[in-house]
């Protein structure tokens, strides 16, 4: 398969005034997208997801490590070359209606990205945004409103409008559904894998929705204090490896309420959690910790079937 | 397009008078501002008699059928002096309004914006200038430069700047950090053209309203300055000249007092009003109006 996207080392740290050590929030992560497939992201909050997939679409910069789309080092492109690279890749954002500028109504929220991504209309640019609308679920009749008078599940569909209206090949889905409800999340879902077959899109689906998730993903990265600890093609509760993603698993609720097991505790609650100096990112969590897990770093270690972890317990 | 993109425009901008329409107590301010901004141009071809022309038999004299408001101390038509004052008073505080505009919104915005060393140095220089009472800074200025009105005015433009740049960084920074900037940046902007499309764009409403808070405060400020007899030179009329002028004569005649102060309490008013509507109503989907609409 094609590599679409490729990272390699990927830090990305926030400076803070007045404190000499560095705030590390990705820490050496190093991934591989092929075209066509839906890769799940997840992990607790606050764990990087969102950097990480604003990291990939050069929408912040990156520390250190190196980026490449399509075999071409992109890694901190000036903003000229960036722009046709900009048109196939987008974003669908986390909090749909703060994506939009509350002065822009819909038409012009589309037309912003059409314009300056230099997208072919065939001169026509209403007749391109109403076909998008329509096929997300919307009429042209919407061109005309404002964010304020759109619902939040109109507001996702747009920003979903707005993400695919330069035909991008590969899109950031940021929580694109945990904040609608179940059956505006259901047809929302459906879309997304019907928009992927049509535009052959790849995706990176961000959720802590494990059931969206295992829907939509063809292989799921969890994530945990900056680092990858698990890529996995299967992801449920049996087949995976890693003791943060089985305790991950384990705090979601199943559908079938008599198969629910007591709630399982898998993990220590833990006051502390700044990522450790060395040793595994878990250790202070982890109710399995040996002594050699506070001292020697886990790589990501090849479990066969594609299936890779972060564990000396593996 | 471009038809289409016109008559769109100019919806929303029916869609901002729609708004403000439904704010009874600011339409009649904007139409009394208006009313003052209308005498104002025509002041000229408004005023019955000569503004300046001296009677001294006519000095304090009560209204008459040809000086309806009556004579001040000189003899001259007060209703005359009144409008022609007018063209001068909100004129000064519209250039000074227009100062402050000019250096403090981009000046704040480039601060907010950017960060770092010239948001440091810009916002140092406004702590500074913040702290400067103005009409000691206006003396010590007239003390050096001589009276006028123009040093007076240079004078509320260079303290005055500090203050809406202030407040124009705060709004930059809150919006900066807003989902949509990352978005537009995903769509293909420039810094620089986020900064004129989204930034510049929410940061209006509280510019206006801040504006037109301010112009009361310039027009009470020149007055004053004209009160001690360092802004608008006579024979000028201004209204803060004619309220200094009348305070020796407030025992005989209060009514030279009563109008100027007038005057100047309603365009205060006025602009206070509309200046806090007209910032709500720029503000889509405020007002309730929005879901009404979406049900029409």
């Amino acid at each position: 398969m094609e590599k679409l996207i490729e990272v390699k080392n990927l830090y990305k740290t926030y400076e803070k005034a007045g404190r000499k050590e560095p705030h590390y929030v990705l820490r050496d992560i190093s991934l591989d997208i092929y075209r066509g497939e839906s890769i799940g992201l997840v992990g607790e909050s606050g764990c990087g997801k969102t950097t990480l997939g604003k990291c990939l679409l050069q929408l912040e910069p990156i520390s250190k490590g190196k980026l490449w789309f399509h075999g071409e080092n992109i890694t901190g492109l000036p903003y000229r070359r960036m722009i046709p690279i900009r048109r196939k890749m987008q974003m669908v954002f986390q909090n749909s209606y703060d994506s939009f500028d509350p002065y822009y109504d819909v038409r012009q929220v589309l037309m912003e990205s059409v314009e300056n991504c230099h997208v072919d209309t065939g001169g026509d640019p209403d007749a391109l945004m109403t076909e998008i609308l329509e096929q997300v679920g919307l009429g042209g009749d919407y061109l005309m409103r404002y964010p304020t008078e759109l619902s939040g599940g109109q507001c996702q569909r747009v920003g979903i409008a707005r993400a695919l209206v330069t035909k991008p090949e590969f899109v950031v889905c940021d929580e694109a559904v945990s904040s609608l409800d179940y059956a505006i999340r259901d047809r929302i879902l459906d879309l997304l894998r019907s928009l992927k077959e049509e535009y052959s899109l790849t995706y990176l689906f961000i959720s802590h929705d494990m059931s969206a998730v295992r829907r939509v993903c063809d292989r799921v990265i969890v994530m945990y204090l900056g680092e990858i600890v698990e890529m996995t093609e299967s992801f449920d509760k049996e087949r995976v490896k890693h003791p943060y993603t089985k305790a991950l698993l384990a705090a979601a609720l199943g559908t079938d309420p008599r198969k629910r097991s007591e709630a399982t505790v898998l993990i220590k609650k833990e006051e502390d959690f700044a990522a450790p100096e060395q040793g595994c990112v878990l250790q202070n969590r982890c109710p399995h910790a040996t002594e050699r897990c506070f001292r020697e770093k886990p790589e990501l270690k090849d479990c066969g079937e594609n299936h890779l972890a972060a564990c000396h317990l593996v | 397009m471009a038809e289409r993109t016109k008559t769109r425009r100019m919806t929303s901008f029916q869609k901002v008078l729609q708004r403000l329409a439904k704010d009874k107590m600011a339409v009649l301010c904007g139409i009394i501002l208006l009313a003052f901004l209308l005498v104002a141009i025509f002041s000229s071809s408004l005023t019955p008699n000569d503004p300046n022309e001296v009677h001294p038999e006519l000095r304090l004299a009560e209204p008459s059928f040809q000086y309806p408001l009556g004579n001040d101390q000189l003899g001259r038509c007060i209703l005359s002096r009144l409008i022609a004052g007018t063209s001068t008073t909100l004129g000064n505080a519209l250039a000074v309004l227009t100062g402050i505009l000019v250096v403090g919104v981009p000046l704040g915005m480039y601060a907010g914006f950017k960060g770092g060393i010239v948001d440091n140095i810009i916002m140092r220089l406004v702590d500074v200038l913040c702290t400067f009472p103005s009409s000691l800074v206006a003396l010590a200025v007239v003390g050096i430069l001589g009276p006028g009105l123009t040093n007076i005015m240079l004078v509320l433009v260079t303290l005055w700047w500090a203050p809406l740049a202030r407040m124009v960084r705060g709004e930059v920074l809150q919006i900066k950090e807003k989902e949509f900037v990352t978005a537009a940046r995903c769509s293909g902007l420039s810094d620089t053209k986020i900064v004129f499309r989204h930034v510049l764009l929410n940061i209006v409403p509280p510019v206006v309203v801040y504006a037109t808070l301010r112009v009361g405060a310039i027009i009470m400020h020149i007055a004053g300055f004209s009160f001690i007899g360092l802004g608008t030179q006579a024979p000028m009329s201004d209204w803060g000249v004619m309220l200094s002028d009348a305070r020796e004569y407030l025992r005989f005649a209060p009514r030279m007092m009563l109008w100027p102060g007038l005057c100047i309490m309603i365009v205060a008013f006025s602009l206070n009003v509309f200046g806090e509507g007209l910032g709500e109503a720029l503000k889509p989907g405020s007002k309730n109006l929005s879901r009404k609409e979406v049900q029409e």
